[in-house]
């Protein structure tokens, strides 16, 4: 069983309660035929957690996300939300409500109607249910639109009814299943923040599949990165940012420098490592990385310091990489440095502009730059 | 002959297209011609006939269509009214030659959708008795308006095999022993069969006063729930004799003969009140526009290959006097042709209903309602 | 299109004279259909009959309908062409192919006495309104289906889980959801069939028995046998109407071109 374990520099508020699991997913796997769409997924989810599932297309992220909403039967394996197993009870039976990715919203019914299925299929008096869909509404901002169809909202609109729709149900789970992606960009971020609140104030247990990994990145409070049907790597944001397992995890979020090296020494979590031009640095090493040997050494660009700006008295200075800059990117919040290596490879920097006085002293193209690494946070990745 | 005035005799009819052609490519003008004579300029001419039944059986009219280098195009009718009304609806020119019955014929006449021939153009006209050379149903104003060719009655028929007390009277038609087993023709004019039945035996059961068509609906009324189905076509009640779904119905000697070459044991009987029959003469429509192969046409069907067709087609009576005389003596004594005059008046033909409107509704009352 | 209507509904005005019609306005037309219980009991009997075989055709087509659009993915196109496969035959031929197999000595009969369901040759099979029936429900039943299909092939998937998500049964999703959003195509389908069968005259001149007969066998009649134009005609305006009141029926429930969305 994988226990989220919080990380020294994160809030309290971020961290996953997994004291009682919300869902749980034991070995999990689901072939179409020949194609394995998800294979042997194990996590666990904790009650009231926002976890996102973030992968390319083909992932098996809403695979995943369908069997854990009853949409789809795995093949093998076992799928428990609160304790209770649910491998073949079909959606109608779970407590778990959906909004779909274009909001499936029934287009014969008005809003009232939409917001009110689930009630009116458990039961509940008129009386109650009009007055549970005039919270649900005020909930997702969306006061008085009960008589209205779907065919007479905006999209960011429709988006908040099938929110209502699917919260009004007080569901233990709610799946999102990438629905922010046809709102424009500015709406798209109010809804970040909108669901994340949500999330606190129901109380439920949300999974989210996206794509966008900086979506992933400002609403969970974990993130499962998958590829190719498994779960790569499961962990806080800044696990997954800062300390990537893999060479798919560091290249999928953010931008990351991969460089080739060679492992020359290993000392507890220390790793000392030969880059191809001959230089040694000094790095962590992770769980899995290689012991010796070829190894890639992961680090993010705005982790790196040019010596210039540091002075020869940085406490750093003494982990760097020679090499000669190749051009500077300038893109609003921050400059692209673009160094190259005497073996040819590259490395890039990100210097965020604090204003025209402290752009540094000018370089050119071609002149010798110092690269200033922090062994803290440059990362030996296992694969 | 000149072109024009060969042309000329085309457009009055009197030489067919074929002749036309024949003619002008004498003088080398035939392909020239034949744009000037409109339509197909095929060799084979089509001549179009609605009719009874039987009345162009390829036995028969093979022998036609090979000397006249023609081809029939015949279409059925299911009573004298579908005929009525098939050349009402085109005012008699899409058929070339109707067999019109003596139900029909002198509405036809009336309609104008028929036109009078002249008799010398028949070369076996005179063959004819003198009875149905100029028959009271095809003439109008003492003008002749048809050949009649061939007559007979409406029988009972019924299997003997199902049916196995000889039924001798109509009766038997509204019998219950045959209940869902029964047929009878689907044609108006059949309430004159049952008025038969009545009490009060009209003398021209063709004539009947509101009270006797009450009481022949109330006939028919009984009998329906006893009706398998009612048959419009010959053909059809074969069918249904032969798959056993009736047993007994009214008929003409067609469907008999044929049930039994089809290995049907049918019967037929001349059941004790009388039949009603019909005698059929081939009439020109007023619209026809192959009058000239029409006319051999009505001419083959009164001489002996048309008049022999008929006989041994649909086991009717004919008309052709030569041929009836020499006929095998059963074979005239079967079908009422040794005595003409006494045969022909037993069977209560077919006329024209002076309240025929009212027959209509009363029979669709009685079997559509 | 509109001038041989239009000339139908003069006609019904007319009456006719031995041979002749009448050119003169009367009412007598329908003074006879109103007070002859003939008409109306023909006229009641068709437009039941049209509406048993609408429903039946309902509840047949639906299912098929939906298993083709909502659960065949591979061989879809042969399948739908079977569906339609039928109406590459003439309409005759299919009727008599039901004579048939409904006879006295049919197929149906022969094998349900070969199995011992019955004893006797049952002859209700044919002659009758069920024969009509049957034979109406199969030959229409293509154009029921199709309708349905195009309707249901539109229905986005999601909808339907969408509603399973939110608790209903199977069957409640199919009154509360499949049901509403069908309904153009149901109705398009419904309008056609019923249509069809209630001028149909064919059939119950085939397969009807003595007193089955319909509205359509009437007017062919009043053209044909009967001679009678001006009746033909008057007779056809009720059957027209109803038709009538059905297409805008349709209409205003979305069954014509405007898109369910």
């Amino acid at each position: 069983m994988s226990v989220a374990v919080p990380s020294p520099s994160t809030s309290t508020a971020r961290t996953a309660a997994v004291a009682q699991p919300g869902i749980e997913l034991r070995k999990v796997r689901k072939s179409f035929g020949e194609t394995v769409a998800v294979d042997e997924v194990s996590l666990v989810v904790g009650r009231g957690e926002f976890l996102t599932l973030l992968g390319p297309s083909g992932c098996g992220k809403t695979t995943t996300l369908r069997m854990i909403g009853g949409f789809e039967l795995p093949t093998s394996g076992e799928i428990a939300i609160d304790g209770e197993t649910m491998n073949h009870r079909p959606p109608h039976r779970r407590p778990v409500n959906t909004v779909f990715q274009n909001y499936a919203l029934f287009p014969h019914l008005t809003v009232a109607g939409n917001v009110a299925y689930g009630l009116e299929m458990a039961g509940v008096a008129k009386a109650e249910r009009q007055r549970r869909v005039a919270d649900a509404l005020e909930m997702v901002r969306l006061p008085g639109v009960e008589n209205r169809r779907p065919s007479e909202l905006s999209g960011g609109q429709q988006q908040r009814v099938a929110l209502a729709r699917a919260l009004v149900n007080r569901p233990a789970v709610l799946l999102l299943d990438e629905p922010l992606g046809a709102l424009d960009l500015k709406l798209r971020k109010a809804m970040q923040v909108e669901l994340k609140q949500l999330n606190r104030a129901v109380g439920a247990t949300f999974v989210y599949v996206t794509h966008d990994q900086e979506e992933a990145l400002a609403m969970s409070d974990r993130i499962a990165v998958m590829s190719a049907g498994r779960v790569l790597q499961l962990g806080t944001p800044e696990e997954i940012y800062e300390s990537p397992r893999n060479r798919f995890v560091a290249d999928f979020i953010g931008q990351t420098n991969l460089l080739p090296v060679e492992v020359v020494a290993i000392e507890g979590d220390r790793a000392r490592v030969r880059v191809s031009g001959g230089q040694i640095l000094t790095c962590r090493t992770t769980a899995g990385a290689p012991v010796a040997g070829p190894a890639t050494l992961a680090v993010r660009p705005e982790r790196l310091h040019l010596r210039s700006e540091l002075g020869e008295t940085g406490g750093l200075a003494w982990n760097h990489l020679e090499g000669t800059l190749a051009e500077t990117i300038y893109l609003g919040t921050h400059t692209q440095w673009v160094v190259e290596l005497p073996d040819g490879v590259s490395i890039v920097v990100h210097r965020q502009n604090r204003g025209p006085a402290e752009r540094g002293e000018s370089l050119g193209p071609g002149e010798p730059i110092a690269v200033v690494i922090d062994p803290d946070a440059a990362t030996l990745l296992a694969e | 002959m000149e072109p024009a005035e060969v042309m000329a005799r085309y457009r009055r009819g009197e030489i067919s297209r074929r002749d036309v052609l024949r003619l002008l490519s004498v003088v080398g003008l035939s392909s020239a011609a034949l744009p000037l004579l409109g339509r197909e300029a095929s060799a084979a001419e089509e001549l179009s006939m609605v009719i009874w039944e039987g009345y162009a059986d390829p036995s028969f009219a093979a022998t036609f269509e090979g000397a006249n280098d023609a081809t029939i195009s015949a279409t059925p009718m299911t009573s004298s009214d579908d005929a009525f009304a098939r050349l009402q609806a085109s005012g008699g020119s899409n058929f070339d030659l109707v067999s019109a019955s003596n139900d029909v014929s002198q509405r036809l006449i009336d309609a104008g959708l028929v036109q009078p021939i002249d008799p010398s153009r028949l070369s076996n006209y005179n063959d004819l008795y003198p009875q149905f050379q100029k028959p009271s149903y095809i003439t109008k104003d003492d003008q002749l308006y048809g050949a009649n060719f061939a007559w007979g009655p409406t029988l009972m028929i019924y299997n003997s095999e199902q049916v196995t007390e000889e039924p001798t009277s109509w009766q038997a038609l509204l019998d219950e022993t045959y209940a869902g087993k029964i047929s009878t023709w689907n044609a108006p004019i059949q309430i004159a069969q049952y008025a038969l039945l009545l009490d009060s035996k009209p003398e021209n059961p063709y004539e009947l006063t509101d009270e006797q068509l009450a009481q022949v609906k109330d006939l028919l009324l009984q009998q329906k729930p006893l009706i398998r189905t009612y048959w419009n076509y010959g053909d059809e009640l074969k069918q249904l004799l032969a798959s056993g779904e009736v047993v007994i119905s009214d008929a003409w000697p067609y469907v008999a003969v044929g049930s039994r070459e089809a290995g049907i044991p049918v019967v037929e009987v001349f059941p004790s009140e009388g039949v009603t029959g019909w005698s059929d003469s081939w009439m020109l429509t007023a619209g026809a526009k192959n009058v000239d192969l029409a006319y051999k046409w009505m001419d083959f069907m009164i001489g002996p290959d048309g008049q022999m067709g008929v006989l041994n087609n649909n086991n009717y009576a004919i008309t052709n006097k030569t041929v009836i005389e020499g006929l095998d003596e059963q074979v005239r004594s079967d079908l009422r042709m040794d005595n003409i005059e006494e045969g022909y008046d037993q069977i209560l033909m077919w006329r024209n209903v002076p309240n025929y409107d009212k027959w209509l509704q009363v029979w669709q009352e009685a079997t559509t309602g | 299109m509109v001038a041989p209507l239009a000339i139908l509904l003069v006609h019904a005005f007319w009456s006719v004279d031995y041979l002749t019609i009448q050119r003169s306005f009367m009412l007598e037309n329908f003074r006879t259909l109103l007070t002859s219980d003939l008409y109306g009991r023909v006229l009641g009997r068709s437009v039941a009959i049209a509406a048993v075989v609408t429903l039946i055709d309902i509840v047949l087509a639906f299912p098929v309908a939906y298993f083709l659009a909502k659960k065949v993915r591979r061989h879809r196109e042969v399948l739908l062409l079977l569906v339609v496969f039928p109406l590459w035959s003439s309409y005759l031929v299919r009727v008599f192919a039901w004579k048939t197999i409904l006879g006295t000595s049919g197929i149906l009969n022969t094998f349900l006495l070969w199995t011992g369901v019955i004893e006797v040759p049952v002859s209700a099979f044919l002659y009758s309104k069920t024969a009509m029936i049957i034979t109406f429900c199969q030959v229409w039943l293509p154009f029921m289906i199709l309708p349905l299909y195009t309707v249901i092939d539109r229905m986005p998937n999601a909808l339907l889980e969408a509603s399973a998500d939110l608790g209903a049964t199977g069957r409640q999703t199919f009154w509360k959801v499949i049901l509403p959003l069908s309904l153009p195509g149901l109705l398009a389908g419904s309008l056609s069939v019923f249509s069809l069968t209630l001028g149909d005259y064919i059939t119950p001149t085939l397969l009807g028995g003595p007193g089955d007969q319909m509205i359509g066998r009437l007017v062919a009649d009043s053209f044909g046998m009967s001679n009678n134009w001006p009746l033909g005609a008057a007779l056809v305006l009720p059957v027209l109407l109803i038709v009538s009141i059905l297409i805008w029926g349709a209409g205003r429930f979305g069954a014509l071109g405007r898109t369910a969305s």
